[in-house]
């Protein structure tokens, strides 16, 4: 199981729609894969960008919400 | 995750599937009414937050541990037989696809109670819900607080021994369909009281009240009233499906007190039956054609020379 935290600054809000939303630590820089089933994902706001909006535009499957 | 640091929107307008553990970051803003399905066991905890959306809970046998107390505005949808366990869970409505099990108390502010698969934890409703169709109640305590109930065409299904304490709102149809026990902690209402399958008892310090009592055995069985507590029948009393071989028998808790069963006068009785320590003084008389009736006050057997189709005065 690996880490995802929502960092933000990518194109779109969308969950699915860009790595670089995401990343491996908190407030650390996007360009991780989007999450998975065997990924926890994080939402805590860290960085700069780490509170922007966060759209579910498909359905997604993670291990720890 | 979603701790107290995050203070964006978290627009769920679709799917979010977790295959394990679920945590809501307290006073996280949220937009959407998409859908949290919860696989596998998993520990929830909302941090006082309302789900906006529907929760689901799927993989079959899944058991879902609340860390505190949970509200969801939008409907439980139990699609997978699962355990829920701990603190309490607020809906918009539950869908019953699959039986839910556990000591989580589910409390229904609003919504549709649908499915035919029973709920064995804690029931309650606070809030204006609708019963639809077959609905299905195991063991545990079912419990009306507030808001307009609608019944029409529902039927409350009864499949385990359970408390009930629902006075204030009125059931259309009540089908105990297995053996239990089924205690009374207020005057349960309904149109309709059906039975064809196991023995019934009713205790508690409450009777029921219906229009009609349709027993459809046809086969031996044995329903057994508080003794002291009174039964009410308003328009119909039926239990004529066994003129041949076993027969049903209606009696009293205690071997020596009677409990009270009370035909409204005017009402139709078409019985077979015995009978054993039931008062039914406070109406019409109840007539059984066949069986026997012991220590009873205002039941009799007819022996006349009736029609051996005979079955209702």
């Amino acid at each position: 199981m690996a880490d995802r935290y929502w960092v933000g600054g990518g194109g779109s809000t969308a969950w699915n729609a860009s790595p670089s939303n995401w990343g491996t630590v908190s407030g650390g820089a996007g360009g991780a894969s989007v999450p998975t089933s065997s990924d926890a994902v994080i939402f805590d706001g860290a960085g700069s960008t780490g509170n922007q909006q966060m759209t579910m535009v498909a359905t997604g499957t993670v291990y720890h919400f | 995750m979603i701790t107290s640091g995050y203070t964006g929107i978290f627009n769920h307008g679709q799917t979010i599937v977790a295959n394990g553990n679920v945590t809501l970051g307290a006073n996280f803003v949220q937009a959407g009414t998409g859908q949290l399905t919860v696989a596998g066991n998993a520990t929830l905890t909302s941090n006082g937050v309302i789900w906006t959306g529907i929760l689901a809970l799927i993989t079959t046998n899944g058991i879902k541990t609340l860390a505190d107390d949970w509200e969801i505005n939008g409907l439980l949808n139990v699609a997978n037989t699962a355990v829920m366990n701990g603190f309490s869970m607020k809906a918009n409505g539950v869908t019953m696809t699959s039986a839910l099990t556990g000591s989580t108390h589910v409390i229904l502010k609003g919504g549709i109670w649908s499915g035919t698969l029973a709920i064995s934890n804690n029931l309650t409703f606070d809030g204006n819900v609708t019963i639809s169709g077959i609905v299905t109640y195991n063991t545990g305590t079912f419990k009306y607080l507030s808001g307009s109930i609608t019944v029409t065409g529902s039927t409350f299904q009864i499949n385990g021994s359970c408390t009930i304490d629902a006075t204030g709102m009125t059931f259309d149809r009540v089908i105990p369909i297995l053996t239990a026990t089924i205690t009374l902690l207020s005057k349960l209402d309904s149109n309709r009281i059906e039975s064809n399958l196991g023995n019934t008892t009713f205790a508690g310090a409450y009777g029921w009240e219906c229009n009609l009592l349709n027993w459809t055995f046809t086969t031996g069985s044995t329903t057994i009233f508080q003794e002291g507590i009174e039964y009410k029948i308003n328009t119909q009393f039926t239990c004529n499906q066994t003129r041949i071989g076993a027969t049903v028998t209606f009696r009293s808790s205690s071997g020596t007190n009677k409990a009270i069963i009370t035909l409204k006068n005017g009402a139709i009785c078409s019985v077979l039956a015995n009978f054993t320590r039931i008062d039914a003084s406070g109406g019409r008389t109840i007539t059984t054609f066949i069986g026997t009736v012991t220590d009873c006050i205002n039941i009799i057997r007819y022996d006349g020379n009736l029609p051996d189709n005979a079955l209702t005065f």
